[in-house]
């Protein structure tokens, strides 16, 4: 059995395992009560940015009261566990924050821990969140959001986070994201100094250009692997040392580099 | 020999060990330089040299003379070739004579095993510096180290003559015999040469040559075929030559090369790339092109007696190639149009002996069922000639022959399940039935109406006896429709009635049936097609005598009372299909997408095995379990669709590595 449960974790793109928050090793959030007391605490103190210091092995307690009535208001009409878009726009509003343009609100759901489905976070995962993070009210959230800025990631934890915005965004059981969706996604969360400016713009524009079919919708594997590609060559010169026959890299990086040497070449 | 020529010629000796030495080595020079050995040194001279020590300088000096001037020599044999003032024999019987010139020449004059060693080193720079730039030759790089050699000294100057004078030209010598277009008497001189030549051409440092050899040949037969555009001949044409060029290279191997293997394997590669890449341009083509159309070779020649198909070249798709030839294989069994029996399962074994038993399995399959069929239709002539006594109630007996085939060895047929069968062949299908589930017990017959044949007697006003028309299950039925009349009211009946009537559901087959009982070649219209008056009246009258080839709504057809024909039996064939756009592309669609099963086999497979693996490796195996060619892109993409499906994921911090999910 315990094999089972590993595998479960390993598998990233899995949207049905109950198992999310158990052990994935990178992320501070824990939606498993059991594991949290045992070895969350050491993880903590790197990732979680500001509020969060008094951690050493249980939390403070928080007002349980206060963050479940934040939940209240925001929870779906017909499902009062379950908070889904709207209701994380509504929080948004409250916390001054554009739920489409800003990335600190896919920060914020991503340090909760809204693993569990996409486009929506859980009461369990909500209170949780609330709980790692010591919020309980409006106002420690409003200033809990510049801890949310992607610069202070490091790259371990900026690849969690990479990956969960690729989940959060999907719909439903889709795999896969739309290719317009991905783009503008893409400029979202890189437009820090995170990869080259250069990198992104290219890439961006071969999604935009490339006329395969098949490039329509993305997968994660796509998706992550352009992260992966864009820091192991952060440069054109660095691509000198790449061998589209020997690589691993998926074709859609294989045809990137390629349309990027048409690109020089004109 | 040595001794005879020794005699003639002990007057002109020079005394002091330099002037010997000079006049050994002018002496070998004009005899390099003549082209026939008309005198020979003293063999004591060269004794006599050795022995004041014509060491290194000597030889290097008589080699790098030999190397230059048969340099120029292969020089002037290759302008000579190419401008066409002397031909490849010619050039073959040259190096001949050369050859037998220079063993003569060193068995004479290079004795010591010490020069030997030292014109070999010479030897073996030289020859690594030939390609590179000639001119070098002349430096000697004598400090090199190497290991003294006890090899013959009558190679010294085989082994530059082969270095120096061959290799220059030597394609050209290929290319030449390749194009011979009557192998037969210019090949047996050529070949006896070549055959001389052979075991030194082996020792050469040949990779240059067997490029430039296979790059030769290869240009050859795709310039033949590059013109062929339309696909008909080149299906006449393309096959054929490829096969005239195996047996070409073949026939050169086996005499001129006494089947040497290291040459074996070269021609073998040789015929696999010309195959496969011959017919089509395109790379990413991959050969099927080829395959498709050897399939379809192999089809036309099995029904052709005494045709030698063992020797039949492999192409790389093997799968498109199956695809074809099992399709093929199929009409010719169920038709009966093969002509030998022995000679289908000949190919097949040799189908079986090159690409393995499971490649073959299916079609053996067929084979069996043929066999099977055979057995059950003789025990059942026995179980129906019992029954017929309790059965006879009906006077119309017709006889029945089967064929069972089982599912999954054979490709997949129409079906026509909504049939409507007249009641003599119902009465017998449910005997063989009744018959077949009595004896194989838990087995399902489902009948394949489109593969049936009858023989249906029609009785015609203007010919005394009745024919025998040949014709399949649905033509019959259509048939049947007008055994009795035209019709209920007589004037004929329409595409609607005869699909209520005979329950043919699929619009077109009855069409096309339609079409070859009315419109079909004079002797074969046994029904009349009468055009219903067309609403459209801008066709010019000229036209309307002419019957309408497509069949409309209201056309109505009607038995042909005036039908004449002096032959006995007719066959009427059924207008099949256009085979070659949509069955041809259907076969190819579904090899192409078992391909991606099979590539998504494999890497499981791999992976299953191996539970981590680096992506070369990984490609690397997929390559090899494959058996027809994908690209590594292609390979790529499955890998990728198996990640998202969670069969495997990339190893999280050496992205070259794959671990497998169970």
């Amino acid at each position: 059995m315990p094999g089972k449960k590993r595998k479960a974790e390993s598998n990233n793109s899995s949207s049905s395992s109950s198992m999310w928050g158990s052990g994935s090793s990178q992320s501070p959030s824990s939606s498993s009560r059991r594991s949290n007391k045992q070895s969350s605490s050491s993880r903590r103190g790197g990732g979680g940015g500001g509020g969060a210091q008094g951690g050493s092995g249980a939390y403070p307690y928080i007002n349980e009261e206060s963050a479940s009535k934040l939940f209240e208001a925001i929870c779906d009409e017909d499902d009062p566990n379950v908070a889904g878009m709207e209701g994380i726009c509504k929080l948004c509003e409250q916390l001054n924050l554009d739920p489409l343009e800003d990335i600190r609100v896919l920060v914020l759901l991503h340090k909760l821990g809204a693993k569990k489905k996409p486009a929506e976070i859980s009461k369990e995962e909500f209170m949780t969140g609330c709980n790692k993070l010591q919020l309980d009210s409006i106002d420690k959230f409003t200033n809990f959001l510049p801890a949310l800025d992607t610069g202070f990631m490091e790259r371990d934890e900026f690849k969690e986070f990479y990956k969960f915005c690729f989940q959060f965004n999907r719909q439903g059981t889709h795999k896969t994201l739309e290719k317009d969706l991905v783009v503008a996604l893409l400029k979202m969360c890189l437009n820090t100094d995170r990869i080259t400016s250069h990198r992104l713009d290219t890439f961006c524009e071969f999604l935009e250009t490339t006329t395969d079919a098949s490039y329509n919708k993305i997968t994660l594997d796509q998706w992550r692997s352009f992260l992966d590609f864009s820091q192991e060559f952060p440069d054109e010169g660095s691509l000198m040392g790449y061998d589209e026959s020997e690589s691993a890299w998926p074709v859609l990086i294989d045809e990137y580099v390629e349309f990027l040497e048409k690109k020089a070449k004109k | 020999m040595d001794e005879a020529s020794g005699e003639n010629s002990s007057t002109t000796l020079a005394s002091s060990p330099t002037e010997k030495r000079y006049e050994l080595l002018r002496r070998m020079d004009d005899v390099l330089r003549v082209t026939f050995i008309n005198e020979y040194l003293n063999f004591e001279l060269c004794q006599d040299v050795c022995r004041l020590g014509c060491t290194n300088s000597t030889a290097q000096e008589l080699i790098v003379g030999a190397t230059i001037r048969f340099q120029k020599e292969g020089q002037w044999w290759g302008n000579a070739l190419s401008e066409s003032k002397r031909t490849a024999p010619d050039f073959l019987q040259h190096v001949e004579n050369r050859l037998k010139q220079s063993s003569a020449l060193t068995s004479c004059y290079i004795p010591s095993n010490s020069l030997a060693t030292a014109a070999l080193r010479q030897i073996s720079q030289s020859r690594s510096l030939t390609s590179a730039a000639p001119a070098d030759a002349s430096s000697p790089t004598a400090d090199i180290t190497w290991s003294p050699i006890n090899n013959n000294t009558r190679r010294i100057f085989p082994a530059i003559i082969e270095s120096q004078l061959l290799p220059l030209i030597l394609y050209r010598v290929v290319f030449c015999i390749l194009n011979i277009s009557t192998p037969c008497s210019m090949m047996v001189m050529e070949v006896a040469l070549m055959q001389k030549l052979h075991f030194r051409l082996c020792e050469l440092p040949l990779v240059n040559m067997v490029d430039s050899w296979m790059e030769i040949t290869r240009q050859g037969v795709s310039d033949n075929n590059s013109n062929v555009k339309d696909i008909k001949e080149m299906e006449r044409k393309v096959i054929p030559d490829l096969l005239s060029f195996k047996a070409h290279l073949e026939s050169l191997h086996n005499i001129a090369f006494r089947s040497d293997e290291s040459l074996g394997t070269m021609v073998r590669s040789i015929l696999e790339d010309v195959m496969n890449e011959a017919t089509s341009k395109d790379i990413s083509d991959g050969g099927r092109r080829t395959a498709e159309l050897l399939a379809k070779h192999v089809d036309g020649r099995l029904g052709i007696p005494r045709q030698d198909l063992l020797q039949y070249p492999s192409p790389r798709s093997k799968d498109v190639f199956e695809a074809f030839f099992k399709r093929d294989l199929a009409k010719r069994l169920l038709t009966g149009r093969s002509v030998s029996y022995d000679m289908e399962r000949s190919f097949l074994s040799k189908l079986k002996a090159e690409c393995g038993t499971a490649y073959t399995s299916k079609m053996e399959g067929m084979f069996k069922d043929m066999e099977m069929s055979r057995d059950i239709m003789s025990s059942y002539a026995a179980y129906a000639s019992g029954a017929t006594n309790v059965a006879s109630t009906s006077d119309k007996v017709v006889d029945m022959e089967v064929q069972v085939l089982t599912t999954g060895y054979w490709p997949v047929y129409p079906k026509y399940p909504n049939i409507i069968l007249p009641s003599e062949l119902l009465l017998q299908r449910e005997r063989f039935e009744s018959y077949y589930n009595e004896k194989y017990q838990g087995r399902r017959i489902a009948w394949q109406y489109s593969l049936g044949h009858c023989i249906v007697k029609a009785s015609f006003p203007k010919e005394k006896a009745p024919k025998e028309l040949n014709v399949n299950v649905c033509q019959t039925l259509v048939l049947l429709c007008f055994q009795y009349e035209d019709g209920p009211d007589g004037r004929g009946l329409k595409l609607d009635d005869i699909m209520k009537k005979t329950g043919i559901d699929d619009r077109g087959e009855l069409e096309r049936v339609l079409q070859s009982l009315s419109l079909g070649r004079d002797g074969t219209r046994v029904l009349k097609k009468i055009d219903a008056p067309v609403a459209n009246a801008s066709d010019s009258p000229k036209k309307k005598q002419k019957i309408r080839r497509n069949i409309g709504e209201h056309d109505r057809f009607l038995f042909n009372s005036s039908f004449t024909n002096n032959q006995r039996r007719i066959r009427i064939t059924n207008i099949t299909m256009k085979e070659t756009v949509k069955e041809r592309a259907k076969t190819h669609e579904a090899v192409s997408s078992d391909r991606l099963y099979l590539i998504d086999a494999a890497v499981v497979r791999i992976m299953k095995a191996r539970k981590t693996l680096d992506h070369r490796a990984l490609m690397g195996e997929v390559m090899t379990q494959l058996k027809f060619p994908a690209s590594s892109s292609d390979i790529k993409k499955r890998i990728e669709t198996l990640i998202e499906r969670e069969y495997m994921e990339r190893i999280e911090g050496d992205r070259s590595k794959y671990k497998y999910l169970a």
